[in-house]
């Protein structure tokens, strides 16, 4: 019985991805409107982007419903002894708290593990397929943990805002909020660091934010996986994309269009690195 | 009215359905009060919808309290909505358990379940947060072992602990910040005392009350409970210590007892194969050092509680700016540096170098004037100084961008210094009584001519810049601005330009380039 990884939708891995390596996801939920979705299932980031441009409503987000969790496990339950969950940082979300409170319920089912990966996007996917691919190989839970755990500090990830105001009224924005109230206009730029929101600096144009980019993929030894994620940018992403390409195997760069929760706390025009690798040193 | 010593399971369903309808009436402005942790003002609607899916599970249940308090913790966890929702389903879990194999409750079991549950509570979260529904169950708990061997009767029992539990809503602006400022009690904490009021309720006015039977409207306006004044503070708390532990069987209640006696608030939450720890105490390094005969201790977070507003100052290096005009003093400000003029930064960075013990001060000069007296400064300081060259305003802006309190020295002064060199500055300024105005480039004299417009103009030729994404005019009088922006369009057709008042004293215009 292989261990079995189950994660939330904020680590955005693509469909083909979590499909081949038998993963769970479970979705964050969205409500705008008044109606609510599930994350990435019943609303795509395009749709929601394109339906803030005309409504004045504001999205809502909160926590998968504990039910989605235990809907999981117990699947998954009565097909393994053993699950590990890998969430995004619970300093940006409940999720995990929901996590762990499930498996306790569930915990004469299977044994179940809760890992905080204290990053979100594409690096808590990283952290995610980590595991999944350890637990594809026939590793124990407690190997799967340890893969997972030695990724989480290999990840790394910078973002290009267009505006702040998303994540300020999400109430994420955190130690980034040095970056608010600027005088002249500045391209943002967010990284999470402690599982929080945190800024890595500002550049006055589009341009320079993009190159800031790629000098931080340029900044790695080695990677082993590239992902570039944005919102309602597709045409900037391809380009950096490319540009990419110089550091990494531009076919193996996943590209994705974040899902609606992340959207709805970054709003459009976000641009996304997040890295599995090694850095140089100094 | 008979004094009402046990409560059995047919009561305490009533008692739920009166919470629900009082949770109902009030939910709008548990929404309205949601601040913490994120003010996505959902509070209210998430405990209603956690509540009823917890009730409407209880009403399934037999007659023995036991059963429905088991019920009411299976149908708040699957039902729960939020993070209040997860909350109040442990405090119901801790409750069930507390009240196991019970028919009736007495004052006595049921503060023995509040214990339980309260604890329960606690582990849920695995970074307790006072000033909280938790500090509302912490205190319904102690106020329950209090009065229950005196309090038989459960009306006075329950009415005391409404009591409490009013002082601690109460006391939530005084322990969270976030509260304060928005001049709120915490929504979650308040809408536990809503149901407990609602219970109360029940109990006084007797089993006139309906069952549950599900989602009601209500036609009451929502009571607004008003902040008291002069609650009391709380001891020191130390620090917020917070760690990974990871092992091959990890023993959590031998864990429990050695961590226990360091310090309070204590919550191990987790597997035989990883548990996140959280204690507030005095000590963290004996926290680490006990908690290191049982694993590997990873992820180490030691927060300093007393002096959490000052989180976002002391960082490694500190920033001084040189510069006149108003408008690049509030500039400089607003980019995290100390601003100064020409004739008071020398004391401003003396002061400052001396101040910032362990941290370093870097200073921007920002005019080839400052620059030698910024480095004949920083050799009589013996290097509690260091210097960006920065010869022109917008260098100094550029350079300020990339500065980052967190970082070291040296790391500071390379992204400082590569940040003010990719910056080009024409400086215009009048060149005296006959109407020549005189133009440089990155401190060069560069041009002159007979008009603003005309000094550009050649210096632009000079600088012979292809391609350049961003220009800043930093302006004395708006028509200068203007003429400078449409000269800069016509220059470089897909710019971005922005003016700026920097109202300097002496240069008629500063255009920054990038």
């Amino acid at each position: 019985m292989a261990v079995r990884i189950v994660t939330d939708s904020i680590a955005d891995l693509p469909a083909r991805i979590v499909e081949e390596l038998g993963i769970t996801v479970v979705p964050l939920i969205i409500s705008f409107e008044g109606r609510e979705y599930r994350d990435g299932v019943d609303l795509s980031a395009a749709e929601l982007y394109e339906r803030l441009k005309t409504s004045p409503a504001m999205p809502k987000t909160s926590i998968p419903p504990p039910s989605a969790f235990l809907q999981a496990y117990e699947k998954l339950a009565s097909e393994t002894g053993e699950i590990l969950v890998i969430t995004l940082s619970s300093r940006l979300s409940g999720t995990y708290e929901a996590a762990r409170q499930c498996g306790a319920a569930l915990r004469n089912r299977a044994r179940i593990e809760v890992l905080d990966s204290r990053t979100a996007t594409l690096a808590e996917g990283f952290v995610v397929l980590k595991a999944a691919r350890a637990a594809r190989a026939g590793a124990s839970l407690s190997q799967v943990i340890q893969a997972a755990r030695e990724a989480i500090p290999r990840t790394a990830l910078l973002a290009s805002f267009d505006t702040l105001k998303y994540l300020q009224r999400g109430g994420r924005i955190g130690a980034a909020k040095v970056l608010l109230g600027s005088l002249l206009q500045i391209n943002p730029l967010i990284t999470l660091r402690d599982g929080l929101v945190a800024p890595a600096g500002r550049v006055r144009s589009r341009a320079k934010a993009l190159s800031a980019l790629l000098e931080f993929a340029q900044g790695f030894a080695s990677i082993e996986e590239l992902a570039v994620g944005h919102g309602a940018c597709l045409e900037e992403a391809e380009a950096l994309v490319e540009r990419l390409g110089a550091v990494f195997p531009k076919e193996r760069i996943l590209l994705s269009n974040t899902t609606p929760v992340i959207g709805a706390h970054t709003g459009p025009g976000l641009l996304l690195l997040t890295v599995l690798g090694d850095r140089k040193e100094n | 009215m008979n004094p009402m010593t046990s409560l059995g399971g047919h009561d305490f369903k009533l008692l739920l359905a009166a919470a629900i309808r009082r949770l109902e009436l009030n939910a709008a402005q548990l929404d309205a009060w949601n601040v913490f942790p994120v003010p996505d003002g959902d509070t209210g609607a998430n405990m209603l919808q956690s509540m009823r899916a917890a009730v409407q599970e209880a009403e399934k249940a037999g007659d023995d309290i036991a059963e429905t308090a088991q019920a009411l913790a299976r149908g708040a966890l699957r039902g729960a909505r939020g993070n209040s929702g997860v909350i109040l389903s442990q405090f119901w879990q801790g409750l069930a358990q507390g009240l196991a194999g019970k028919k009736t409750a007495t004052s006595s079991d049921l503060s023995r379940a509040f214990r339980r549950a309260r604890d329960l509570a606690y582990a849920a979260v695995s970074r307790p947060v006072e000033g909280t529904i938790l500090t509302v169950m912490h205190d319904l708990a102690n106020a329950a072992a209090d009065c229950a061997s005196r309090l038989k009767d459960l009306r006075a029992f329950l009415g005391r602990l409404v009591r409490a539990a009013r002082a601690s809503v109460a006391s939530t602006p005084k322990l969270l910040a976030v509260l304060r400022g928005a001049g709120v009690v915490d929504s979650g904490a308040q809408g536990l005392l809503v149901i407990l009021e609602g219970a109360l309720g029940y109990l006084r006015r007797g089993s006139a009350s309906p069952r549950y039977r599900g989602p009601g409207a209500s036609r009451r306006e929502p009571r607004v409970p008003r902040l008291p004044a002069g609650t009391p503070g709380r001891a020191p708390y130390g620090y917020c210590t917070e760690f990974l532990l990871s092992g091959t069987e990890l023993d959590l209640e031998k864990i429990r007892m050695a961590l226990e006696p360091l310090g309070d608030s204590l919550v191990i939450a987790g597997g035989s194969l990883l548990a996140r720890v959280h204690i507030h105490s005095p000590d963290p390094e004996a926290v680490f050092a006990a908690a290191g005969a049982f694993g590997a201790v990873e992820e180490r977070l030691a927060r300093n509680m007393d002096q959490d507003r000052r989180e976002l100052s002391g960082g490694a290096c500190a920033l001084l700016a040189v510069a006149d005009g108003p408008g690049f003093l509030r500039l400089f400000e607003s980019l995290g540096a100390v601003p100064a003029g020409k004739t008071a930064w020398r004391r401003a960075a003396v002061r400052l170098a001396r101040r910032a013990a362990g941290s370093r001060l870097i200073v921007l000069p920002n005019s080839a004037e400052i620059m030698p007296l910024a480095e004949r400064l920083r050799g009589e300081l013996d290097g509690r100084l260091a210097v960006v060259p920065t010869r022109t305003i917008p260098q100094g802006i550029a350079a300020a961008m990339a500065f980052d309190p967190r970082l070291g020295l040296k790391a500071n002064l390379g992204r400082m210094g590569r940040a003010a060199g990719q910056v080009r500055t024409i400086e215009i300024r009048s060149g005296g009584a006959d109407g020549v105005f005189i133009g440089s480039l990155d401190g060069e004299r560069v041009a002159e001519g007979p008009a603003v417009r005309r000094v550009l103009e050649l210096s632009l030729q000079r600088l012979s810049l292809p391609e350049a994404d961003v220009a800043t005019i930093y302006y004395r009088s708006p028509p200068e601005a203007e003429t400078a922006d449409s000269l800069l369009r016509s220059h470089y057709p897909r710019i971005r330009v922005e003016r700026y008042a920097g109202g300097h004293p002496v240069f008629e215009l500063i255009v920054s380039i990038e």
